[in-house]
Formats: C-alpha cells, sequence, structure tokens
C-alpha cells in the first residue's frame, strides 16, 4: 500500500521469525530513516495502543549511548506519534497514549513510535477482533495516511 | 612397599572423606530447602497488632490505558522493605481478582524489595528499591506493551504513592536480571519513582 504511494518501506521480517530488538534497531537505524514504526498485536485493552520512549529528552550528540540512543529524537517521535493519532482518529479507530521503556525504541535513531493493535470492546465485550477484515482496512487506512502524512511534514520540517 | 597400618589409615581416611561429602551435601539440601520454604511461607499477612492505616494502589486500567489512585485501608508491617512487600502483593492480589481491570493470574507476584540509599551526591537524594519479582509473576503476566508498562508503573507508582522516599527503581527476576517483563516492557532499566505516575493517558474515543 504504501509502496504503491512511493514510500521506499523496509520491514525488519516479512515472516514470523524472532528477529532480537538489537538487529532490528541497527537495520533500522543503518537506513536513516524519516520514521519508523514498531507495530505489536496484544489481546489486552482496547483499540491502538501508541507509544512513544519514556527516556527524558536530549539534544543530538556525536556519540549516542544505545540504550539511550532515541532520547535525541524524542521531539520527532512525539510528532510522528501526533501524525499517527490524528490519522487514526479520522480513521474511527480508539487510541490510547502512552510512554514506555522498550528495546528497540529505545534504540532507535529515527523519529519512532510503538502502535500496539488489541481487539475493539465494548463494556468487555469484543466487538471487532484482530483478525477482522474491516477494522485491519481501517488501521491501515490510517497507518497509510499518517505515513503520507508525516512525508509532507517531514519535507518541510526535517 | 606402603606398611599396613598406612594402608588402613589411608582407607579410613577416603571413608572419613565420602562420609563428610555425603553429610555436606545433605546439609546444604536442608538448608536450601529451608529458605525455600521461607520464601513461600513467608507470612504476607501483616501483625495483627498493627493499627490500620491509610495506603494508595496505583491501580491500572487496560481498557482506558490508565492509572487511578486508589486509598485502601491496610495494617501494614512496621518494616520499610516488609511493608513494601506487602503493599506490592495487596497489588497484585487486587489484579488476580475476577473482573480486574488489569487481569493477571498469578500464583506469586513479589518474593522481596530491597532498600538501599541512593550514593551521595546523587540529585534530590532518597532510596534505590530494588523489587525482586517471582517468575511465577512473568509466567502469568499477558505479554503486550501497554499491560506491562501498566503493571509496572502500577508497581513503581504505589511504591512512591506510599513510600514518597524511594526515588529510584530497579527489578530482579528470582534474584537475577531480566531483559523483558513478559517480552515488551524493559526490566533492565533503573526506573525514576517520580516518573512512574504521570497524568493518565489522554484517550480518544469513538463517538
Amino acid at each position: 500500500m504504501l509502496s504503491a504511494r512511493g514510500v521506499s518501506v523496509i520491514t525488519t521480517r516479512e515472516t514470523d521469525l524472532t528477529v532480537p530488538p538489537e538487529k532490528r534497531a541497527t537495520l533500522a537505524n543503518g537506513h536513516k530513516p524519516a520514521a519508523c514504526l514498531i507495530l505489536h498485536a496484544s489481546d489486552s485493552g482496547s483499540g491502538i495502543h501508541l507509544f512513544t520512549s519514556s527516556l527524558p529528552p536530549a539534544g543530538p550528540t556525536r556519540f549516542l549511548p544505545w540504550d539511550q540512543a532515541q532520547a535525541a529524537y524524542l521531539q520527532q517521535s512525539l510528532r510522528w506519534a501526533a501524525e499517527i493519532n490524528t490519522a487514526m482518529t479520522h480513521a474511527a479507530v480508539p487510541v490510547t497514549l502512552g510512554r514506555t521503556a522498550m528495546q528497540p525504541l529505545d534504540n532507535m535513531t529515527c523519529p519512532a513510535a510503538a502502535v500496539e493493535i488489541a481487539p475493539l470492546t465494548k463494556d468487555g465485550a469484543i466487538t471487532a477482533a484482530l483478525t477482522d477484515a474491516d477494522y485491519q482496512s481501517r488501521i491501515l487506512a490510517g497507518l497509510a495516511a499518517a505515513v503520507e502524512a508525516w512525508r509532507q511534514d517531514w519535507t518541510v520540517h526535517p | 612397599m606402603i606398611p599396613r597400618y598406612q594402608r588402613i589409615l589411608l582407607w579410613m581416611l577416603l571413608l572419613v572423606s565420602a562420609v563428610m561429602a555425603v553429610v555436606l551435601i545433605r546439609m546444604r539440601e536442608r538448608a536450601a530447602d529451608k529458605l525455600q520454604a521461607a520464601a513461600t511461607v513467608a507470612p504476607l499477612a501483616p501483625p495483627g497488632a498493627m493499627p490500620a492505616s491509610s495506603v494508595f494502589l496505583m491501580m491500572a486500567n487496560d481498557t482506558d490505558g490508565s492509572l487511578v489512585n486508589t486509598e485502601k485501608r491496610l495494617a501494614l508491617p512496621s518494616e520499610p522493605h516488609a511493608r513494601a512487600r506487602y503493599l506490592l502483593n495487596q497489588l497484585l492480589a487486587e489484579y488476580a481478582k475476577p473482573g480486574s481491570a488489569h487481569p493477571i493470574a498469578a500464583n506469586a507476584g513479589v518474593d522481596d524489595v530491597f532498600l538501599m540509599p541512593l550514593p551521595a551526591g546523587t540529585p534530590n537524594g532518597g532510596t534505590l528499591a530494588v523489587i525482586n519479582l517471582s517468575g511465577g509473576l512473568l509466567q502469568a503476566h499477558p505479554s503486550g506493551i501497554e499491560t506491562e508498562t501498566m503493571t509496572l508503573l502500577s508497581l513503581i507508582g504505589t511504591l512512591h504513592a506510599n513510600m514518597p522516599e524511594i526515588a529510584q527503581v530497579r527489578f530482579l527476576v528470582d534474584g537475577a536480571p531480566r531483559d523483558t517483563l513478559a517480552g515488551h516492557a524493559d526490566l533492565t532499566r533503573t526506573y525514576l519513582a517520580s516518573s512512574a505516575a504521570p497524568p493518565p493517558p489522554s484517550s480518544t474515543e469513538l463517538k
């Protein structure tokens, strides 16, 4: 979907292989991407859980500690997360925002956000499972719109 | 030619060594059993003589990603590390109840909480709490960024709300470092206790 829109996409895995977090971060950092997105699925909670790093922000330096590399990109990451939040809201997917300490998120030298997809629930009952085609297409549309918006924003304010 | 008495002495020494080895191994096993039993049957309930006092549990809610400060009246042990352990196990017991907004079906929770002063020169000073989680808690914990993050913030926030002198928190699992809680949330980091109780995350809901 993104490639069709002219966006160059690099994924850390195409199948259900276990790739260590440090390898994922190394791969991402090596390409100096305009945005990094960590996708997860979970049975807990409801809707989209959107996370940025909980590291305290730090100014750019020549050498970044591996476990705090994201600190220098935090302001950009918050803008990137705001784009995703807006796009998901337009796609009628509820979003919960949060901060977390997690690898590879904390190791990434790019604007980075983690998106955890949970089933939609109402009053404790599931209204849209993770396998629901309509729910999946709304999430995909939201993410694609977020990337599109970020590309334009990134071109103007890198 | 080795004299007969020396051969007898040698065999006797070997025999005594073997007996001592068996006795030592057995004593070590008994000591380990005793320690394990002490860890599992250590009373979670506080001494009955202690009066109930007001405590705050930072209760997590998976549905909206919030942490809610809930007041309860509990009789707490007087010793700080026992009080911290008791508080956290009370918090986890709430999560194990049916209908919990943050379900963790744990059969065990916090084994120990070690409290130690931060080194001189640390900004704002205070105490470092090292929470030793049980492996059983990790096995029972659901996997996910939100649920794991909420558990850590809830544990840290509860400690800080009731023992404000705790400034930093670290985690161990069965006495050893572990990378993550259940595959996501980082257990290797030193957490600032004051930052563990942020304003509830904002949430946009379907209209």
